[in-house]
């Protein structure tokens, strides 16, 4: 497993627009939580009129079009899987990668009986993966409304094979410790 | 009691203080409302403009401003404009790490040089944070007698660890791996408190009983 793990890579994205003001950034990290790639964004603030004028749209354009698209055209270490955690990323970004993308999310469920298990859910192309054998199971849910069985296999697999050796949402925290630092630097300079 | 002296001692302190105002008729007439009000009807709809009838004269009574209803066939085609945002696609800096094939692994290769500031080596620099996971791993991990299992970290790659420390006020393990490590093979690190006489805490490293 350790030789297969080598090479392989997990991209992480967060798309941050509290305070009115928009950040990204992707962090691809080997299957040990070792950082290959890192893009971020300058931040975005859109002025009072645009706000005005587009609503609720102006989220979605800057979130998807101008950051996501961004971050993600600028990767050069290719992931096997793309890992969101913001449910409205998750279509668009699977629109832009060129490999499985995912949304990932901690539950408080009782463990499954062994590492691997898979359990669908209600909710379309979604399921509960027992990922190792010591945490709680995961939920991950597909791009779509079409219910594959099969991409869900092959996503539970990788997600099982990265878990043996790394824990697969720390990434996240680190990508918003690096965000807000990076934005205390600027506002800072 | 002396009513008339205490009247003449109520007047010396007032003395002066009472102002009077004269008021003679015809000044500050007062006005007098009705209560009643008399409502004003207005169409919502706004009356057909009629020009003539109040500027030209009667004459130009039949001169009527206007057209035909706008509908689909008649009115002109919208032409939407996309308004273009001042939001312009952001700046996207970072680096990547050299591909390890061959090479010198972990070499950092910032993509743009003037934002390749220090914040850029932030991500790299940042310790991944370990929970622990003894609640799920009981039962799981060996446990001897005479000690009692405090956390339980999982994964860490034993022989990529450069640093570790351990957050007492979360009680998580903070893990700075080496990058230029190739090691892959993880373990658990289990955190015990030794009951035997003096005491104190343990690590171990530990693997995880799979169970069938």
């Amino acid at each position: 497993m350790a030789f297969q793990a080598a090479g392989k890579n997990i991209g992480y994205v967060l798309v941050d627009g509290t305070e009115g003001t928009f950040r990204g950034a992707v962090l691809v990290t080997d299957f040990r939580g070792i950082p290959a790639d890192f893009r971020y964004t300058d931040p975005i603030t859109p002025s009072k009129i645009e706000k005005i004028l587009y609503g609720n749209a102006l989220d979605v354009y800057i979130k998807e079009e101008l950051i996501l698209e961004s971050i993600v055209g600028a990767v050069e270490v290719p992931p096997v899987l793309w890992i969101c955690r913001d449910g409205d990323l998750l279509d668009p970004l699977a629109k832009l990668a060129k490999s499985k993308t995912i949304l990932l999310a901690p539950t408080t469920r009782a463990p499954l009986d062994a590492t691997g298990d898979l359990e669908k859910q209600n909710d379309p192309g979604s399921y509960i993966l027992q990922a190792d054998g010591v945490s709680a199971p995961l939920r991950f849910s597909l791009p779509g409304e079409k219910n594959r069985e099969e991409d869900a296999r092959s996503t539970a697999s990788i997600l099982v094979e990265a878990a043996a050796t790394m824990d697969l949402l720390e990434p996240f925290s680190r990508m918003g410790k690096a965000m807000s630092a990076l934005g205390e630097e600027k506002s800072g300079s | 009691m002396d009513l008339d002296r205490l009247r003449e001692n109520i007047a010396r302190l007032f003395l002066g203080r009472v102002s009077v105002r004269s008021w003679r008729p015809g000044e500050n007439i007062v006005e007098t409302r009705f209560l009643k009000r008399k409502a004003v009807v207005r169409p919502l709809r706004p009356p057909r403009r009629v020009l003539g009838t109040a500027l030209y004269g009667a004459a130009m009574a039949s001169r009527i401003s206007g057209g035909p209803l706008p509908l689909p066939e008649t009115t002109q085609k919208a032409r939407p404009k996309k308004m273009a945002l001042s939001v312009l696609p952001p700046a996207v800096y970072g680096w990547k790490r050299e591909e390890t094939a061959g090479k010198t692994p972990g070499k950092v290769d910032p993509l743009r040089a003037a934002p390749a500031r220090k914040g850029l080596r932030l991500i790299m620099d940042l310790p991944q944070e370990r929970e622990t996971r003894l609640l799920h791993a009981r039962g799981k991990i060996p446990s001897r007698e005479g000690e009692i299992p405090l956390a339980f970290f999982y994964p860490v790659i034993r022989d990529g660890v450069a640093k570790s420390i351990l957050n007492k006020e979360k009680g998580t393990l903070l893990v700075w791996y080496n990058s230029y490590s190739r090691a892959f093979t993880s373990r658990g690190l289990l955190l015990v408190r030794l009951l035997r006489q003096g005491g104190g805490l343990e690590w171990r490293w530990t693997e995880i009983q799979k169970h069938s």
